[in-house]
């Protein structure tokens, strides 16, 4: 074998490794994708890989965890419960990011994230997170920028579908409007 | 007697510390220079001697003497001034150590606010190097001053003595270099004030530059941020040469005049030999002696810079600390009376230094044995009401009663032991989960006294720690603490066997229902939570030879690797986790934190940037043994479930499955006895009490599973009795740097655990159970129904369903309680609490 055949497999062998698949989920996430390439391998070495069964839950309504998680695979569903009834808000599914705000601050959650079968997850913690961004100031605009371009997008689809829905009267107002 | 009162420290001048390195050390130091100063000038009047009485009489046992007593006044002197340099150390060390201890002391007790605006970095820096150089000073301040002032002295009467017309002359020049030095000293000092200045410009020139510098691309502005960076060089550049001018200055100058010595002692000297009124032993011993001042001269004009940069370094550490504490730290003597739990607060104001009013005449009454919610909008004051009711904070007017004293009164002893404070980011320290549990007692019993420890009749028993986990919800999370500890067999005698019988009862009981979340020890399974060590030699050694941290220094375990093909697969495996870890994290130290999906770790890891520099020219056999012992160290430390960063190749797997047989064979043949290979029958030593439990090792972190593993431990325990054992092996546990191997949760639950260990009478929790979850929350409050009646509570809240379990709720807004009550007759008032629950709407 060459030397640069020898160099080629040994880029596949890292490659292959679960670093950089977890690379590519950061990488693919819409919070993390504008940081840069060193922010994010740093960011790869604190996040850890979580399994969970079914029923188990990734983040509890009304407590504040500190995580962010990645869905590798399996499925998980996000249920708000109003004292009496769970209702299924949405189904999440692998590559989705959910949580990505309680990095940032303390915030307890509004609703469950729950494991619909057995699923496995990348998660982040606020702590680790916020160590590896004050080794990186610059990327903290950076996750801002994602953050408000997302809400803004988030607004605008609500405002939508109000519209559409002919509820702009219901008072409910976005984010962004605050 | 009444005790004189000292100084505050930042007060002190920087000679106050002079005496605090040893009275009697100084003593020995003062005689220790006297010694010194005749031996100087012994070998001056010998000098003479030989010369003069030699030259006349030719007696050479004359000579003999004198140059043995020479000899051994140079010995004698070298050795005085070795002594005298060691007790100078000794002076200064113990005075920088005294300085440290009282700065340190003073710097704990100032006051919040002062923490709020000084970093700690500056801290850092004053403690651990400013402080340094005023210690070296002090060490010096008496010994070098003295023995070279003296030293000159002795030098000067002599050369008096031997003539005075000559040696009045020759030190003539000394008087003229003391004016003369300490101006061009002074120029010195100004430049380098204003080079320390302009060298801050430069640094933040040079901060502002770099982090926009996509910006300085984008725009191509390279031109315009080199002018701004050159206008500062360039400044920078005439203030050092000033700078280093002037010193050299003082150096040149010095010189000068010293060198003006040997010209007067030739001229006038030989003009005085001429006319017969000196001889010329005496001006050998002149000249000689003239020289010798140089030194002590010398001395003193370096000790004379060493002063002035200690002083303004001290100065500028003591006016940073300048603060007094807010509070009286110890009782009044006398006032031992018994302070009562009820709470009055009236009229409270507080208003920052800025004028900023945080709290606007507050007034509340919470009666002993009541439970008080704080709730209110952010930024509406709660924090700080609660950090004055528990004097956290000195408030600017009205006042806070607790049991009908002052708080502001009180001192820090009564509070501590009458209020138990929680706060909302709880501070874990370094240590185990015990040291943390007892912190706040130790501190309670430790106050009054210079130690800190606990008295054994103090000392919580087991049962009352337990009682306390469990109440803050901990117990599980201590036992799992202890269950996955690897346990010293010696410290824990007869606990092996009772684990083996745990083993046989959890598989009987529960194996069927975990088995698909175990990984077992069984020959043929290759082990992914396992290290490639534990995968190869699979089983505990008894030979220390064969212990983890010895093995690659074996050379029968090297030459084994050999002999089964190993140890070449192994180093490429340990470069490639190296190569791939720098590669990742680059060439600078990390943290731990970092660390933890690699085998190698922070105090090791710049040796693996060195080796990785190395593979880059070197393949793995060329390096040397050290490194290559390092690298199969990282290679046998490798645990594919956990260090991502590589993936486990599968003929290396299977190489180590078909090596862990041959070690077998191997060990029995070579070392028999030196490993006690893994077994169903077998305690395994090297593994926690959890995997010997399940004699294999859990595979998931689904929470649902550890807790039905937990459920089946404390099952299993309670059977053998061991419960309280494996919980005390888990309140050993190491929490970590600041409590780093402890969650968020965790960290709450043991701060509030160790504050209810000390068992206050008033209660102040600010949000302390935000980071636990619903359980642990429900499980606290429902434990406080328990206190009604018993234990005064004040809890700042941020979960409004809880509002039930509290007597009252009061209700801040901008620094005001604007409504206080029952919650339910709040709640139909439709107030602000309505308004916070519901929203403005609602």
């Amino acid at each position: 074998m060459n030397s640069s055949t020898e160099k080629m497999a040994e880029k596949q062998k890292y490659r292959d490794s679960g670093y950089h698949e977890d690379l590519e989920q950061l990488r693919q996430s819409f919070l993390l994708r504008r940081l840069s390439p060193d922010c994010l391998k740093l960011l790869v070495m604190v996040c850890k890989r979580i399994d969970f069964v079914k029923d188990d839950h990734l983040m509890t309504q009304e407590e504040d965890d500190g995580f962010a998680y990645i869905i590798t695979s399996g499925k998980v569903s996000a249920v708000y419960s109003d004292g009496t009834v769970s209702h299924l808000i949405r189904r999440y599914k692998p590559g989705d990011l959910i949580g990505g705000c309680a990095l940032l601050g303390r915030m307890t959650r509004v609703y469950t994230l729950q494991a619909e079968e057995r699923t496995s997850a990348l998660r982040l913690k606020r702590d680790d997170f916020q160590k590896v961004m004050e080794k990186f100031p610059a990327d903290i605009s950076k996750i801002t920028g994602s953050l408000i371009s997302e809400l803004a997008k988030w607004d605008k689809t609500l405002l939508e579908r109000q519209f559409s829905e002919g509820s702009l009267q219901s008072r409910t107002l976005g984010v962004s409007l605050l | 007697m009444k005790a004189k009162k000292e100084r505050p420290i930042a007060e002190r001048s920087i000679f106050s510390w002079v005496l605090k390195g040893g009275i009697p050390l100084q003593l020995v130091l003062l005689l220790l220079i006297f010694a010194l100063v005749i031996l100087r000038v012994v070998p001056l009047e010998l000098q003479k001697r030989i010369v003069n009485d030699i030259l006349s009489t030719n007696k050479f046992s004359l000579l003999v003497t004198y140059c043995l007593i020479y000899f051994g006044a140079v010995i004698l002197a070298s050795g005085s001034k070795f002594l005298i340099n060691w007790v100078q150390t000794l002076i200064g060390e113990r005075a920088l150590t005294e300085m440290r201890r009282e700065l340190y002391r003073h710097i704990l007790r100032l006051p919040l606010s002062f923490f709020r605006t000084t970093r700690p970095g500056s801290v850092v820096t004053s403690l651990v190097n400013e402080l340094s150089i005023a210690g070296n000073f002090v060490g010096m301040a008496i010994s070098i001053p003295l023995s070279n002032i003296l030293t000159l002295f002795a030098f000067a009467a002599y050369l008096i003595w031997l003539n005075p017309l000559l040696g009045i002359v020759t030190l003539s020049i000394y008087p003229v270099a003391l004016f003369v030095i300490p101006k061009v000293q002074s120029g010195a000092n100004k430049a380098n004030k204003k080079r320390v200045n302009a060298t801050k410009e430069m640094a933040s020139q040079i901060t502002e530059s770099i982090s926009g510098v996509h910006e300085v691309h984008a725009h191509g502005s390279f031109f315009t941020e080199e002018q701004k960076y050159n206008t500062i060089i360039d400044k920078l550049l005439n203030i050092r040469i000033i700078w280093t001018l002037y010193r050299q200055a003082v150096k040149v100058t010095n010189n000068l005049f010293v060198g003006f010595g040997p010209v007067i002692v030739f001229i006038l000297g030989g003009y005085l030999i001429m006319k017969g009124e000196i001889n010329l032993g005496a001006l050998v011993a002149f000249l000689s002696a003239q020289e010798k001042l140089y030194d002590p001269w010398k001395d003193l004009i370096n000790f004379y810079q060493v002063y002035q940069d200690a002083s303004v370094r001290y100065a500028s550490v003591m006016q940073s600390f300048g603060e007094e504490s807010e509070f009286r730290l110890e009782k009044i003597p006398g006032s031992d009376a018994e302070i009562g739990n009820k709470v009055e607060i009236k009229n409270l104001d507080f208003v920052t230094p800025d004028g900023v009013k945080l709290l606007d005449q507050v007034n509340l009454t919470v009666e002993a044995g009541e439970h008080l919610a704080l709730v209110g909008f952010s930024g509406s004051g709660k924090s700080i009401l609660v950090k004055a009711i528990g004097q956290l904070y000195k408030y600017t007017g009205g006042s806070v009663l607790l049991g009908g004293n002052e708080v502001d009164e009180l001192s820090k002893r009564d509070v501590v032991k009458k209020i138990g404070f929680v706060s909302q980011d709880p501070f874990i320290f370094t240590g185990t989960v015990d040291e943390n549990l007892l912190y706040a007692c130790k501190a309670l019993s430790g106050m009054s006294v210079e130690t800190s420890a606990l008295a054994p009749d103090l000392e919580p028993s087991l049962d009352k720690k337990i009682q306390i986990l469990q109440e803050v919800g901990l117990f599980v999370d201590i036992l799992r603490l202890g269950l996955n500890t690897i346990i010293d067999h010696q410290a824990y005698p007869g606990l092996e066997e009772k684990v083996l019988i745990l083993r046989q009862n959890f598989q009987k009981n529960f194996g069927r229902e975990l088995a698909k979340y175990v990984e077992f020890y069984e020959d043929l399974n290759y082990l992914y939570h396992s290290s490639v060590m534990d995968n190869l030699i699979f089983g505990t050694p008894l030979n220390t030879r064969y212990f983890s941290d010895k093995l690659v220094d074996n050379t029968e375990f090297l030459g084994f690797l050999d002999c089964c093909n190993l140890k070449k697969p192994l180093l490429e495996t340990g470069s490639d986790l190296i190569l791939q870890t720098v590669s990742i994290l680059g060439s600078e130290p990390v943290e731990e934190v970092f660390l933890t999906q690699t085998p190698i770790c922070a105090v090791e890891y710049s040796h693996g940037v060195k080796i990785a520099r190395q593979l880059e020219s070197l393949e793995v056999d060329e390096l040397e043994d050290t490194e290559q012992k390092f690298i199969l160290t990282t290679a046998l430390r490798f645990v594919p479930s956990r260090h991502k960063i590589l993936r486990l190749q599968p003929h290396l797997k299977e190489m180590i499955l078909n090596g862990r047989n041959a070690f077998r064979q191997w060990c029995s043949k070579h070392a028999p006895g030196a490993v006690i290979f893994y077994s169903n029958a077998e305690y395994i030593r090297s593994q926690s009490i959890l995997n010997n439990i399940f004699y294999g090792n859990l595979t998931t972190s689904s929470p649902k599973i550890n807790d039905r593993v937990n459920q089946c431990a404390v099952f299993l325990l309670v059977e053998e009795d061991l419960l309280e054992q494996v919980v005390g092996i888990g309140m050993n546990f190491d929490v970590g740097n600041c409590g780093d191997n402890l969650s968020g949760g965790q960290q709450q639950k043991l701060s509030i655990a160790r504050v209810l260990l000390k068992d206050p009478k008033l209660l102040i929790m600010d949000e302390a159970t935000s980071a636990l979850d619903n359980k642990s929350q429900d499980r606290i409050h429902k434990v406080m129904e328990n206190w009604k009646g018993k234990r005064t509570v004040i809890s700042v809240i941020h979960r409004l369903d809880m509002l039930g379990h509290y007597d009252k709720v009061a209700v801040m807004k901008t620094g005001k309680i604007v409504e206080c009550g029952k919650t339910e007759d709040l709640l139909a008032n439709k107030g602000v609490l309505h308004e916070l629950i519901h929203g403005k709407d609602g």
